[in-house]
């Protein structure tokens, strides 16, 4: 088994004369939750269409669990749940006719599994998908994705705007997939804090590049923001990773840094510049300074 | 697993299209039988029958390929539409080959010309036996339901090409409104290309032309 579920060289999709991606070296290590964050409009959802083969013109390198997309797509889609941003399934279809559908492709579709959950998620084999509200549509289409024992799940906001009561249903029932399973789960969100409770990878969209790609601890561990009231030099040898910088104009600087830990505030000392405010950041706004950051570079180049 | 496929998906397109198909099979049954109108009266002679029903066929044969292109098409149209609706982001992400699902998607679609096909090769047969017609006049159920079929098939086929050709669907207009406009500068392509589709022997559409007679001599 390859230690990468998912790995992109170089994807690159233009839309017109636009980026749409631009160069996306994606690496999701096989067991892993991977929480794929950034704003609307970040390109998730492109990313992800072009993982499942669902957009022409491509340029880089897809592998799905060791099969390369486009040529062995079918291969990769046999062990690959999915649960698209809009329900995609055919709204004439009632619940028992889906779930017969869903299950005619799929080798290893659990159909006891699939029965037990159906009930515990209160959905009536007879009612048609177009008369479902979207707390039960999303019950279902995590279902099936579920049912199929897939050892990857792309996730593209299985949750948005569901309910709090059915975006808990939601993600049980996709814990306990993973914890039963060890599949790798590939979800993205702009809703960080729900990640934050599930990942242990995250990665970073804005703008069709990938921001930042680390483990859940590392993106976590010790990110704080520094106001600095000098200018002090480059920090190599630092105690700290330096993550970006921003001068205030001619009020010192901004740093964004992470694996900070107390007492490193001796090192400004040591450097001459003095260190007016350490501010420890939540997971979301570490997600905001990264994405500010990140543009802050972009328009500096 | 291929069966299987196979049956889930023409369930599917059968369930979708029930009430169309239900209405199509109405027409079929009544269209042999309507051949037969007005041969009860007492007072219309053996002669006068065989009259009769030749031109009641000649004047419902036109009623066979419509109800053959109409039912093809609509098929080909409920087999795609669906997909459509969801951008094929559902069809496209289940682990078939793409040509392999097609293909069951268009066979499933011819498949379900079937029951209409039956229906009418019931109602032609027991038109042909309730007639009574002189020798002279023979009745070909038959041959009229292989060519319902095939007529059928055909308008599938083209339906779905049209379908899937997307955003590529503005050729057909222009290359009809090239032709035309070539005809009325004198060059006949266009009557030479209706004929190559429609008339010759080996024409995709010649199933769709010609006469659909279900009684002839």
């Amino acid at each position: 088994m390859s230690d990468l579920a998912i790995r992109t060289d170089g994807l690159t999709w233009r839309a017109g004369q636009s980026f749409m991606l631009d160069k996306v070296d994606l690496r999701v290590p096989t067991g892993a939750v991977y929480g794929f964050l950034g704003p609307n409009g970040a390109g998730k959802t492109t990313t992800i269409r072009a993982l499942l083969g669902l957009l022409g013109g491509v340029e880089g390198k897809i592998t799905l669990l060791g099969h390369d997309i486009p040529g062995e797509l079918p291969r990769a889609l046999a062990r690959t749940g999915y649960v698209p941003e809009r329900p995609h399934l055919y709204r004439h279809f009632t619940v028992a006719q889906a779930l017969t559908y869903h299950s005619a492709f799929h080798a290893q579709w659990d159909a006891a599994w699939a029965e037990s959950q159906r009930a515990r998620f209160g959905l009536a084999l007879d009612r048609e998908l177009d008369r479902l509200s979207k707390g039960e549509m999303g019950k279902l289409m995590i279902l099936l994705a579920l049912a199929q024992r897939p050892e990857l799940l792309i996730l593209d906001e299985p949750t948005d705007g569901l309910d709090p009561v059915v975006r808990r249903d939601v993600l049980s029932a996709l814990v306990e997939y993973v914890d039963e399973r060890k599949a790798t789960v590939f979800i993205s969100s702009h809703l960080v804090h729900e990640l934050e409770r599930i990942c242990d990878w995250v990665g970073l969209m804005d703008m069709g590049r990938l921001v930042a790609e680390m483990p859940m601890g590392r993106f976590k561990a010790g990110v704080r923001r520094l106001r600095l009231g000098g200018v002090p030099p480059v920090p190599d040898g630092a105690p700290f990773t330096l993550l970006a910088r921003e001068n205030t104009i001619g009020r010192g600087e901004e740093w964004l840094v992470r694996d900070w830990a107390d007492g490193m505030e001796q090192w400004f000392q040591a450097q001459g510049s003095p260190l007016r405010e350490v501010t420890a950041l939540d997971l979301e706004d570490v997600f905001v300074e990264l994405l500010r950051w990140a543009r802050f570079d972009r328009r500096s180049a | 697993m291929n069966g299987r496929i196979f049956r889930v998906t023409l369930a599917a397109q059968a369930r979708y299209v029930a009430p169309f198909l239900a209405l199509a099979v109405l027409i079929a049954v009544a269209l042999p039988l309507a051949t037969l109108q007005g041969m009860n009266a007492s007072e219309v002679f053996q002669l006068d029958r065989a009259g009769l029903v030749l031109a009641q066929s000649r004047t419902l044969a036109g009623g066979y390929p419509i109800l053959a292109l109409c039912l093809g098409l609509f098929l080909a149209v409920a087999t795609w539409l669906p997909d459509i609706h969801q951008r094929w982001a559902y069809v496209l992400t289940l682990p078939v080959a793409r040509s392999r699902i097609a293909l069951i998607r268009v066979v499933a679609g011819i498949t379900l010309l079937v029951p209409v096909a039956l229906a009418l090769w019931i109602a032609g047969m027991l038109a042909a036996r309730v007639a009574d017609l002189p020798d002279v006049v023979r009745a070909y159920p038959g041959a009229l339901t292989l060519r319902f079929l095939a007529g059928g098939a055909v308008a599938f086929a083209a339906g779905s090409l049209v379908v899937l050709a997307g955003k590529r669907l503005w050729i057909i207009p222009v290359a009809i409104g090239l032709l035309l406009l070539l005809q009325t500068a004198g060059l006949p392509i266009w009557s030479n290309v209706i004929d190559a589709l429609f008339l010759h022997p080996l024409g995709p559409f010649h199933p769709l032309a010609g006469q659909w007679l279900l009684f002839d001599v």
